[in-house]
């Protein structure tokens, strides 16, 4: 099956994104998906050295197999690491999909990038009922996020580590390096930690930065599909900025390791 | 795991449940007045917020992320302008530019675009998610610290006690002082107390949580009186949270003195406890 393709425009104000959809055989199944990959020509500029350009893939769940996944990877070359971020969504109030154990937010997408690639994974949501048996993406644990040859780099990722176990039929994860952790002071959430890590501000185009890692205002925070979209630069500005600033410490850093922590036991 | 990710996924979604607007009670003796620093010229807002809890916080024209604020007035008079901030007529939705520049208690300076004219406020809403308060975010540290396992933060005494009180040791029982509390406690008051008071193991953290509906006592409308230094006398019910410190500091001696730290979500959440 051909990767989905789906163009990200940037608006002359900056910071909002919106779907345009290219011709391509699958086009309705995208557009449900409500998921972009990027024109080239409209990717909003992030770092000063290197141009915003990378292709994207979208899959479902069911749909990661090692064959798609083999692909992707092949795009990092020799280098081990891999972006990530994630969006979630909450289901509305009295929707059967809501679970009353954890509130009802569950992981929609978590996103891979490597320098050249991302690949969108969504979750399954309203596409399955709830009872149904969720896929399990045996290649997705075996080929990423339990392959400890690769560094997977992102901000905020314990809210992927938490989101795969919760709502991923428990998998666990034990390459997974939060970049906040490489800088632990102040507040993680400040633009200028996100500013620092991405290699400061002289190495970047703050206000897409700002744009791309900053809270939504009031009206965004319902979109998904621009969440989504931002989701997929976030990911790719992570591996951009781990590849060429971040190498040497990765192989020190803390891992997040989900596999090292009992599941249920009280020590 | 499935306990940190509980916990953790219990945070996110607080705070993906923040209030995305919060109506800020305004007091009437607002004032407009022209600003100017150097070049820029502005006008300036003077307002109080009636209540601390919803008082206007600090914006930032370098934060792109900062909260929006509306304004409703009957009159529609407000003129059009974006900034990180925003003042908006609610009714007709038309915004002008106007960001908090700073705080002072309930006091805020609001800066507006020269020229901006209106002649009431009914009130001014805040509109976008507030910041992480510091519990919240060192809760967010800890949880990435006990992911990375830098942090056991299971063997946490006090974790322990809170998440797993089934496998704590039993602690000895104090019986409240004689006379420390003035007004009767009902049943379920008095257990409360008698756990506070219970003396915990050597070398072990006891943690009660107590948890009751409004009106139930818990804390609010606290009676006391010390009558062993009679220091204090309240009028009103009896409360869970006055009567334990109550009975903690009639048990209190030279050779033993006991202590009660006091910690709240906020400097008037504390502020009103310590009255009571």
């Amino acid at each position: 099956m051909p990767s989905l393709e789906l163009c990200l425009t940037l608006p002359e104000d900056s910071g909002i994104y919106f779907l345009l959809a290219q011709d391509h055989p699958l086009i309705a199944h995208s557009l449900t998906m409500a998921m972009p990959v990027i024109d080239p020509e409209a990717r909003p500029a992030i770092f000063v050295d290197h141009k915003t350009s990378f292709t994207v893939t979208n899959l479902y769940a069911r749909e990661v197999n090692e064959d798609r996944l083999a692909l992707f990877l092949q795009s990092r070359g020799e280098s081990p690491i891999l972006g990530c971020s994630t969006t979630f969504w909450e289901p509305a109030e009295h929707s059967q999909f809501r679970r009353k154990e954890d509130g009802g937010l569950r992981l929609h997408t978590i996103t891979f990038a490597t320098t050249k690639k991302v690949l969108h994974i969504r979750m399954p949501g309203l596409e399955l009922e709830p009872a149904a048996p969720r896929p399990t993406m045996e290649a997705l644990k075996q080929l990423v996020v339990l392959n400890n040859d690769l560094f997977v780099v992102g901000v905020h990722i314990d809210h992927a580590a938490v989101g795969l176990f919760l709502d991923a039929c428990e998998m666990q994860v034990s390459n997974f390096i939060d970049m906040h952790s490489l800088n632990n002071k102040g507040d993680r959430r400040a633009l200028s930690a996100y500013q620092w890590l991405l290699g400061g501000k002289a190495a970047l185009h703050t206000p897409a930065i700002n744009a791309i890692f900053g809270e939504l205002s009031h009206d965004e925070m319902v979109d998904l599909d621009r969440e989504v979209a931002r989701s997929a630069l976030r990911a790719w500005a992570c591996c951009i900025a781990a590849t060429h600033g971040l190498a040497g410490v990765l192989t020190n850093a803390a891992r997040i390791d989900t596999t090292a922590l009992a599941l249920n036991v009280i020590h | 795991m499935r306990l940190i990710s509980k916990i953790h996924r219990d945070a996110a979604s607080l705070d993906w449940r923040k209030p995305k607007s919060v109506k800020n009670d305004i007091a009437n003796d607002w004032k407009l007045t022209s600003a100017k620093v150097g070049t820029d010229e502005y006008e300036l807002l003077l307002v109080t917020s009636n209540r601390f809890a919803t008082r206007l916080r600090k914006g930032s024209v370098d934060e792109p992320d900062g909260q929006i604020i509306h304004v409703e007035d009957e009159n529609g008079q407000i003129t059009e302008g974006k900034l990180s901030s925003f003042i908006y007529m609610q009714s007709h939705l038309v915004p002008i530019a106007g960001v908090v520049l700073k705080t002072e208690g309930k006091v805020a300076k609001i800066r507006l675009p020269k020229g901006s004219q209106f002649s009431s406020i009914a009130s001014i809403s805040t509109v976008g998610k507030d910041s992480l308060t510091w519990s919240e975010r060192h809760k967010e540290k800890f949880l990435v610290l006990a992911l990375e396992k830098k942090l056991k933060i299971t063997t946490l005494k006090s974790f322990r006690a809170i998440w797993f009180p089934s496998v704590r040791a039993t602690a000895r029982p104090r019986a409240i002082p004689e006379g420390a509390i003035s007004k009767p406690l009902n049943n379920s008051q008095k257990q409360a107390v008698l756990a506070v008071l219970r003396e915990p193991l050597a070398r072990d953290v006891d943690v009660q949580i107590i948890v009751g509906p409004p009106g139930s006592g818990v804390w609010i409308a606290v009676t006391l009186r010390l009558t062993s230094h009679n220091l204090h006398s309240f009028s009103g019910k009896t409360s869970v949270i006055g009567a334990s410190v109550q009975a903690i500091t009639a048990i209190s001696t030279s050779e033993k003195p006991r202590f009660v730290w006091l910690a709240a979500q906020s400097n008037v959440a504390v502020k009103n406890i310590a009255r009571k």
